[in-house]
C-alpha cells in the first residue's frame, strides 16, 4: 500500500478556500478549509474547477439513512393500518444499530412511488414497496419454514401447500445473502 | 444477517462456533490487580471482550443485634448504558439486579471469608465490606466475569489494623499496618448457554446469549464441591448434561486458580 | 493545607511538581469493543474513562428530537471506589447531573452536530479514580473517544484546572490541592481556535489575578493538546497499519 499522503486532526487547517472546495471530512470557516475528523488526506481533482479536498476514516462510521435510499428492514409488528420495522441494512452495508420505520399500508403497492407525501415532522423514516425490485425478500411460514415465491404477488410453503399473498421483490440472484 | 439463528446452527453442526472456538472452550481471560489505589483492593478482568472491574472499599461499622460476632460483605454489581447498548440509564434493570443476588449469593453459600474474620471487637466494631462490580464492556456471561472480579479483588485488599482504645473507647485506625484477608474459599462460576434444547456451550458472548434457550451456571469450590447450581427457567436439562456441566466447571476452577495465583506472585514483592 | 503549604519555599509543589508542570498523561484510544468510540486517560493518579455511542436513532421520547441537528446525550458517573471515601450515590446526585450538563454543552459546541438530523450522540464518562481534575479529564478522555468514533468535531477539546497559590498560578491541581480552598478555576479550550468553550471559577479571586491563572490553564490546555494529538497520530498510524497489510 502507498505511504498514506498525510495525517490530519479535527481543527488542523488545511487549506484556503480558493485552492480547493470542502468534501466529507471537513468544514469551512473564516475562508479557510479545516479537517473535522482525525484520518488521512485525500486530495481528488476534479474536472471542471477546484481539487475536492476530504478527509477519511479507515473504519466506517455510522451510517444514516437518507432519503431515496433502498433498505433491507425486518418487520416487527403489523396492524391493519401499518407495520413497523426494524432498518437493518443500508444498501448492503450493515447498520449498527437499527433504526426504526413505518411502512403504510397504501405504500404496498406495484408502482407509482412519487406519490409518498411525508406528512408534518415526523422522526420517522417512512418506507415504500412501490417498484419492482422492492417487497418482501425472505418470509416464514406458520409451520416455521422458509416460504417459497411462486409470483409476484404469491408465496408458498413448501411443506403445507399453503400459499400467502405477499408483494415479492424481484431480486438479482447475486444480492442474495445470509 | 439476517438470520443469525440459522448462521449459527450451520457452525454448531461442526462443533464449533463464529468466533472460531470449540464447544467447550473460554474466551481468553486476562486480570490485572490492584490498579485502583483509592480502593482497598481492586481488579479488572478481561473474558474475551467483556470488562469488569469490581473494587472493595472497607468501612467501619457496628455489627448487627443478632450477630454480634460478624462482619458484613456488600457486594453490588451495576450494568452501566455505558458497557453496552441495552441498557438505559436509570434504576439498576432487573438483569443488574439478578446478578447482584447471584453474586452476594456465591458469597453466602461458598464461605468465601468467615464473617467473624470481619469482627474486631464483638457487639462493637466490625468491617463491612463494599464490593461494587462494574461492568465496563458487556460481551456476555457477566456472572462469570464478575465472580472472578470479585474473588480477584478480595484477594487484593489489604486491611489496617484496629485497636480499641481501652480508656477512651474509641477506635484507632492503623494505617501503616496492614494485613490481607483471609481468604477461605475460592468459588469459581463457570456459565453455559442452552441451544434447541439439546446443546451446551460455555462462555455465551452476548450474541449467543440472545440466542440461546435458557442459561446454567455452576459454582465450583477448592475442593471440587459445588456450591450453587443457578439455572433461571429457560429449556429443560437432564440430569447426564447438568453432570457434564459440573465436571467442565471443576475442570474450570483449575485453570482459574491457576491465573489468580500467578498473577498475586507476581505483585507479591512490594 | 494552607494555601502557603501548596508551594514549599524553593517553589516546588506537594508532589514535587514546578507550579506549570502538568501530571503526568497516559491515553489510550479504542479500548472496548461494543461502543462506537472509547477512550482511557490517565492524568497523575486521576483515571478516567470515556465511551460514545453514536449517532444513533433517538431513544425514548420522539418529541425530543431536533429537526436538524443531533442531540448529544451526556452521563458523568465517579464509581463508589473512587474517592477516599466510599461514594454513596454514583450518579444521582446533583454533582454529577451537573458535570453531566456541563458536559453536553462543551461538546455541543464541538461537534459538528447539524450532520446528523434526527438522531442522537451518547457520550458517557466514568471516573475509576479521582485524584483531581476529575472533570477535566473526562473532557479529554471524551474528545478521544468521540474522535474515535469517527464523529466529526471542530476541534479537539482540551480541559485543565488551575489555581492559585498566593501569586502563583498553579496548573493541574490534585485532590489536596484542590482541597485546600483556594481559587480554583476549570477550563476547557478549543486549541486551533484558541476558543473557550467552558470557564467555571470557583472562590473569590481578585480581577487582576484572572488574568495570570486564566493564562496557566491555557497554557496547560495547549501542552494537553500537544500530548492528546501525539496520541491521535499514534492510534491512526497503528490503525492504517492494521489495515493496511
Amino acid at each position: 500500500m502507498a505511504p498514506p499522503a498525510r495525517y490530519c486532526v479535527p481543527g488542523e487547517r488545511l487549506c484556503s478556500v480558493d485552492e480547493a472546495t470542502a468534501g466529507g471530512g471537513t468544514y469551512t470557516r473564516h475562508g479557510f478549509i479545516f479537517s473535522s475528523l482525525a484520518g488521512c488526506l485525500e486530495k481528488r481533482s476534479e474536472d471542471n474547477g477546484l481539487p475536492v479536498v476530504s478527509v477519511v476514516r479507515d473504519a466506517e462510521s455510522q451510517l444514516l439513512p437518507d432519503v431515496g435510499a433502498v433498505v433491507t428492514c425486518k418487520v416487527c409488528s403489523i396492524n391493519s393500518r401499518f407495520a413497523k420495522v426494524h432498518i437493518l441494512y443500508v444498501g448492503s452495508t450493515p447498520l449498527k444499530s437499527t433504526f426504526r420505520g413505518t411502512i403504510r399500508r397504501e405504500d404496498i403497492r406495484a408502482t407509482e412511488k412519487d406519490k409518498i407525501s411525508l406528512g408534518d415532522a415526523q422522526s420517522n423514516y417512512l418506507l415504500s414497496t412501490a417498484e419492482n425490485e422492492l417487497g418482501v425478500v425472505v418470509a416464514r411460514s406458520e409451520a416455521g419454514v422458509h416460504m417459497v415465491p411462486i409470483s409476484w404477488c404469491e408465496m408458498q410453503c413448501p411443506r403445507t401447500h399453503t400459499k400467502d399473498f405477499r408483494k415479492v421483490a424481484r431480486v438479482q440472484p447475486q444480492f442474495l445473502q445470509t | 444477517t439476517v438470520e443469525p439463528l440459522e448462521y449459527y446452527r450451520r457452525f454448531l453442526k461442526e462443533n464449533c462456533r463464529p468466533d472460531g472456538r470449540e464447544l467447550g472452550e473460554f474466551r481468553a481471560t486476562t486480570v490485572n490487580i490492584g490498579s485502583i489505589t483509592t480502593a482497598d483492593g481492586s481488579a479488572l478482568v478481561k473474558l474475551g471482550n467483556t470488562t469488569v472491574i469490581c473494587g472493595v472499599k472497607a468501612e467501619l461499622a457496628a455489627p448487627a443485634v443478632d450477630s454480634a460476632n460478624k462482619g458484613y460483605i456488600v457486594p453490588n454489581v451495576e450494568l452501566p448504558s455505558l458497557c453496552s447498548t441495552r441498557f438505559r440509564s436509570g434504576p439498576p434493570g432487573e438483569e443488574a439486579q439478578a446478578a447482584s443476588q447471584f453474586i452476594a449469593d456465591v458469597v453466602e453459600n461458598s464461605q468465601i471469608i468467615a464473617k467473624e474474620d470481619l469482627c474486631i471487637a464483638s457487639g462493637k466494631l466490625a468491617w463491612v465490606l463494599y464490593c461494587d462490580i462494574i461492568c465496563l464492556d458487556y460481551d456476555g456471561n457477566i456472572l462469570d466475569a464478575s465472580a472472578f472480579a470479585l474473588l480477584a479483588a478480595l484477594k487484593n485488599v489489604q486491611l489496617p489494623s484496629v485497636t480499641i482504645n481501652e480508656e477512651t473507647g474509641l477506635s484507632e485506625v492503623n494505617l501503616k499496618q496492614k494485613n490481607p484477608l483471609v481468604i477461605r474459599q475460592h468459588p469459581v462460576a463457570t456459565s453455559f448457554a442452552i441451544f434447541d434444547d439439546t446443546l451446551l456451550i460455555v462462555d455465551p458472548t452476548a450474541e449467543e446469549e440472545d440466542l440461546a434457550t435458557g442459561t446454567v451456571t455452576v459454582v465450583t469450590d477448592d475442593e471440587g464441591r459445588l456450591c450453587s447450581v443457578h439455572k433461571p427457567g429457560g429449556s429443560p436439562l437432564t440430569g447426564a448434561k447438568l453432570q457434564d456441566c459440573i465436571t467442565r466447571a471443576i475442570t474450570r476452577h483449575k485453570e482459574v486458580k491457576k491465573l489468580i495465583d500467578k498473577v498475586i506472585k507476581s505483585i507479591k514483592p512490594k | 493545607m494552607a494555601a502557603t503549604e501548596l508551594l514549599s519555599d524553593e517553589g516546588y509543589r506537594a508532589d514535587g511538581r514546578r507550579p506549570a508542570e502538568l501530571r503526568k498523561v497516559r491515553a489510550r484510544m479504542g479500548v472496548f469493543t461494543q461502543a462506537d468510540g472509547s477512550a482511557y486517560i490517565e492524568q497523575g493518579n486521576t483515571k478516567a474513562l470515556a465511551v460514545v455511542y453514536g449517532p444513533h436513532e433517538i431513544r425514548g421520547p420522539r418529541s425530543k428530537a431536533l429537526p436538524d441537528r443531533a442531540l448529544v446525550n451526556c452521563r458523568y458517573s465517579m464509581a463508589t471506589f473512587s474517592t477516599g471515601e466510599r461514594r454513596r450515590r454514583p450518579h444521582g446526585d446533583r454533582q454529577a447531573g451537573e458535570l453531566a450538563l456541563l458536559l453536553r454543552q462543551t461538546f455541543e459546541a464541538a461537534i459538528l452536530t447539524q450532520l446528523y438530523p434526527r438522531s442522537q450522540i451518547d457520550i458517557y464518562v466514568q471516573i475509576l479514580q479521582a485524584d483531581g481534575g476529575n472533570y477535566c479529564a473526562g473532557v479529554n478522555a471524551a474528545t478521544l473517544a468521540v474522535m474515535d468514533a469517527g464523529i466529526p468535531m471542530r476541534d479537539y477539546v482540551c480541559a485543565s484546572s488551575a489555581g492559585l497559590a498566593e501569586d502563583t498560578p498553579l496548573a493541574d491541581l490534585s485532590s489536596p490541592e484542590e482541597a485546600a480552598g483556594g481559587p480554583q478555576l476549570v477550563l476547557a479550550l478549543l486549541p486551533a481556535a484558541g476558543h473557550i468553550a467552558l470557564l467555571q471559577l470557583s472562590a473569590r479571586l481578585h480581577q487582576e489575578r484572572l488574568e495570570a491563572a486564566l493564562e496557566a490553564a491555557g497554557a496547560a490546555c495547549h501542552a494537553l493538546h500537544a500530548v492528546l494529538d501525539r496520541v491521535v497520530r499514534e492510534r491512526l498510524r497503528e490503525v492504517t497499519a492494521l489495515l493496511g497489510d
